[in-house]
């Protein structure tokens, strides 16, 4: 199939008629951004729409169209493909019409969709939906392709097996193999029925019979099992190398992350022997004291003299006080019997005896002399008499200096205390700025290590580190459940082969017991069918690898071509388990190149497309075109060249879209002549037609100039 | 008869230690420094508070900023007279017998023994016939009232200086080593062991 022309009609930015003739080969579309690049794109998605979506659609129409009807006018939009496909060249035309009313408001109406064929002079107009044959949906999978990240067409999960029925002889099995089931269900039924005539051996047939059932059951049970558990085991494998790249980094983070969050403990825990609350010591701790020995020892002094002049004083009193009291007492003491009077004892003895002891003369009791003798001794009892400890009036009134003295004692205990205060402050502050110092080294520590988890995180592309953390998680649970599933595969392929060997036993024992009898013939035709059968499934998966590496061997050779001066690496397809592809870029050392360049991925998943165009034409089948919307906005500028050059040669028919080509002058972009001489094939100029309105949409009208 | 029974005080008095009188006084401070001083650097006039750090006040509650300005008086040897007009004066609102009794204070320890300190650095550093004190002589209160004379004398000295500082530099007290330098280069006289390491922060 190749596209002949391509028009265009109000078509949003595209105002009134517009129209693209091509060539078959390398055509480039090239404008700057909003010329319209997307809008030609989307044009064709809207053409080859089959499915009756998205019809009509005001949105679609030429805004500057609208405006410029007057009321109750109508017109066009309408978008066409005239090509060329197995010799007949076809038209495939949308349209519908659209009316502006009074009010301004536009409505839509008269929707066709027409695929048109030139036969001679006859025009025979068919329904668009027709198209699908020439160029089947699922195809156009392969020839679309908006921007870079839409390259990787495996993306699609029937990709593959879409891609063996169309290009491989594979197709050509499907029909027999229908046929080879129902031959072998007939053949073993003409040997059933001709064997139900073997009386002597009904009971072994019959068991035979069931157990062919029971194997055969079982077996498809087991085939069943063993293809989920294929699916199962490559999901894990495919998750594992989906992370297989970051696998280092997610072990490198944890061990950062563990280094940061200990660090970060020492750090609070040094922090927190940091005390410098240092006015609140001054007080709580009574550090304010660091000063007072000075006001102690002054204290000390000035409370000593006061007390020693204190007792002194007392003592003075005291003195003076107990001295009267002793001359009192001494008084009394020296208050002797008159020396002409005897002492107390002869004066008892005298008034006992009734006998004046002195003058010899007796006294008779209660005489004149005894009475006297008597007043004399009473008078000296009461003189010795003296009053009991009279009260002595205290010096002081008050004991505030002893309360001051004593205060003295505690406060001299105290003094070494508050003398070593100073000391004990200047090595707090040594103990704060040591754990100052040290937590700017662990600061220093921390630091690195942040720096070294942004460089992780840096690096892997893209992942955050919460999916970083999630992937180490994960690994350990993935290859325990890749590995569950590869262990019970073993299992269940040793039990496949066990039933297998059932089956085949049973089978032959049937064959056997029809040996010699009617049902031999049949029982042969049905092992024969059988045999057939396998064969083919053998071969179309032969024929299915064979066409895989058919498009790896040109995918790889394109790849050459697109990147001669480059690292390449290796196109692989690979089939997954469940059937579906994927084209993977290898190393050397046949490991996955999980994350190439864009420029490097865009150029092997392009190989890799040109390759299946390549086989598709060279197999007489449908040979499409290829159309990119801006493929090679991450290519260098020689990269980009060399791309186009090797596109040129490439005999296909290639539709690109893109803003290269252009350069920078005065703030207008504007070809860059010398590389487009460069450049084989046809090209296209479309931008905005000058003068707009950059605030009005009404004013904008892409308009095309054929270049070359 | 009744002189004896008049008495029964002074028995009771006899008994009471001279710091527990001088405990139940409140001294005064000059007015100025309610607002230059006091409410700078503490809870002054907010009432009871738990938050001190949370205003950003280095101290709780106002007898801290007295003790502060108290002891740069004594270690200065400076003392100020107090304004001879009541007016200009205010008087602190808790005894003295209240400081330091921070128990019911998060992250704060009670230091009522500084008082007893105070105490005795006022007896130490104010002229009183004690003799005549202990004689009775001369009126306790009026000795009290000379001890605390001395010590509004030396907080006003020290008043002046936060006040002078605040001045100079009104975030002054923020730094947490502004007070203990203070302390540190007034007291410094006789250690002279103050290192370089151990010099006053830069700021």
């Amino acid at each position: 199939m190749i596209i002949q022309k391509i028009e265009i009609e109000n078509f949003r930015s595209y105002y009134k008629q517009n129209s693209f003739e091509l060539t078959n080969g390398l055509n480039l579309i090239i404008g700057s951004n909003g010329d319209g690049k997307t809008t030609f794109y989307e044009a064709l998605e809207w053409l080859f729409r089959t499915d009756g979506t998205n019809r009509m659609d005001t949105k679609l129409i030429s805004k500057k169209r609208i405006e410029e009807l007057f009321a109750n006018e109508s017109d066009d939009v309408r978008v066409a493909m005239t090509y060329e496909h197995k010799s007949k060249t076809k038209i495939l035309e949308k349209r519908f019409h659209f009316t502006k009313s009074f009010d301004g408001e536009v409505s839509t109406s008269n929707y066709s969709f027409n695929l048109i064929e030139n036969s001679g002079i006859e025009r025979i107009v068919k329904d668009g939906v027709r198209f699908d044959f020439d160029l089947p949906s699922e195809i156009r999978k392969y020839t679309m392709f908006k921007g870079e990240s839409d390259l990787d067409v495996f993306q699609n999960s029937n990709a593959l097996k879409m891609l063996v029925e169309t290009f491989s002889d594979v197709k050509d099995f499907e029909a027999y193999f229908a046929f080879m089931e129902y031959a072998t269900k007939k053949a073993d039924q003409a040997r059933d029925n001709a064997q139900k005539l073997d009386k002597k051996n009904t009971d072994r047939i019959k068991q035979l019979n069931r157990t062919i059932e029971f194997e055969t059951g079982t077996l498809s049970d087991i085939e069943r099992e063993i293809k989920n558990k294929e699916n199962e085991a490559g999901n894990f494998d495919s998750l594992l190398k989906s992370i297989e790249q970051s696998k280092e980094a997610s072990k490198l983070l944890i061990a950062v992350n563990r280094r940061i969050e200990t660090l970060s403990q020492k750090r609070s825990q040094v922090q927190a022997r940091i005390n410098e609350d240092y006015t609140i010591s001054l007080l709580d701790d009574m550090w304010i004291l660091m000063g007072f020995a000075d006001v102690a020892e002054e204290y000390s002094i000035k409370v000593s003299e006061m007390d020693k002049q204190r007792r002194k004083l007392e003592r003075n009193y005291l003195l003076t006080v107990g001295q009267e009291k002793a001359i009192k007492k001494m008084q009394t003491d020296f208050v002797p019997l008159p020396v002409h009077i005897p002492g107390q004892k002869v004066m008892q003895e005298m008034l006992d005896e009734e006998v004046c002891k002195i003058c010899g003369r007796p006294a008779k009791k209660h005489s004149e002399a005894w009475e006297f003798m008597l007043h004399r001794l009473e008078e000296y009892q009461e003189s010795l008499k003296v009053p009991e400890d009279e009260e002595i009036t205290p010096y002081y009134m008050n004991n505030y200096i002893v309360e001051l003295q004593k205060r003295d004692t505690t406060l001299n205990d105290n003094l070494s205390e508050i003398t070593r205060l100073r000391h004990k402050i200047l090595e707090a502050i040594a103990f704060n700025n040591r754990m100052h110092d040290e937590v700017k080294k662990i600061d220093a520590n921390l630091n690195m290590e942040f720096e070294q988890k942004k460089r992780i995180l840096a690096q892997t592309d893209g992942l955050t580190e919460e999916q970083l953390l999630a992937n180490y998680e994960n690994i350990s649970n993935w290859v325990e459940q890749k590995s569950k599933a590869e262990n019970r595969i073993d299992i269940l392929k040793r039990q496949r082969a066990q039933h297998r060997a059932a089956l085949d036993e049973a089978q032959d024992a049937l064959g056997k017991l029809a040996e010699g009898t009617s049902a031999a013939i049949f029982a042969k035709t049905a092992l024969i069918i059988r045999q057939i059968s396998e064969a083919f499934k053998s071969a179309k998966e032969t024929n299915k690898k064979r066409l895989l590496h058919a498009i790896e061997d040109e995918s790889n050779v394109f790849l050459e071509k697109l990147n001669s001066n480059d690292f390449k690496g290796t196109i692989r397809i690979l089939e997954k388990a469940n059937g579906q592809g994927e084209a993977v870029l290898m190393n050397n050392d046949n490991t996955r190149i999980f994350t190439p360049n864009t420029a490097l991925r865009t150029t092997y998943l392009m190989s890799v497309l040109f390759a299946i165009g390549k086989l598709s034409s060279e197999r007489d089948k449908t040979e499409f075109p290829l159309l990119f919307d801006a493929p090679t906005s991450s290519f260098t500028d020689a990269k980009e060249s060399e791309f186009f050059n090797v596109i040129s040669k490439l005999k296909k028919q290639v539709i690109i879209v893109t803003k290269s080509f252009l350069k920078e002058r005065n703030g207008e972009a504007v070809l860059d002549q010398a590389k487009i001489e460069e450049v084989k094939g046809r090209v296209f100029r479309i931008e905005k037609k000058k003068p707009f309105d950059d605030k009005k949409l009404g004013t904008i009208q892409t308009v095309i100039s054929k270049i070359k | 008869m009744a002189e004896i029974l008049n008495n029964i005080e002074e028995l009771v008095g006899k008994d009471e230690k001279l710091i527990d009188i001088w405990g139940r006084r409140n001294p005064r401070f000059e007015k100025k420094y309610e607002q230059s001083v006091l409410r700078v650097i503490s809870d002054y006039g907010i009432g009871a508070s738990e938050n001190t750090g949370a205003k950003g006040k280095v101290l709780g509650a106002g007898y801290e900023p007295y003790i502060i300005a108290f002891f740069i008086g004594l270690y200065s040897n400076k003392k100020l007279p107090l304004s001879d007009s009541s007016e200009n004066l205010k008087v602190l609102g808790q005894p003295i017998d209240k400081w330091g009794n921070l128990d019911s204070k998060k992250f704060r320890h009670a230091y009522s023994g500084l008082r007893s300190y105070i105490f005795i650095a006022l007896v130490a550093k104010t002229d009183i016939d004690w003799i005549a004190l202990d004689k009775g002589d001369i009126k306790v209160n009026s000795v009290v009232t000379n001890l605390i004379e001395t010590m509004e004398e030396y907080a006003n000295y020290g008043f002046s200086i936060l006040e002078e500082k605040l001045k100079e530099d009104p975030s002054y007290f923020f730094s947490h080593r502004s007070f203990l330098d203070i302390f540190l280069q007034l007291t410094n006289n006789k250690s002279g062991d103050l290192t370089q390491d151990e010099g006053p922060e830069e700021l």
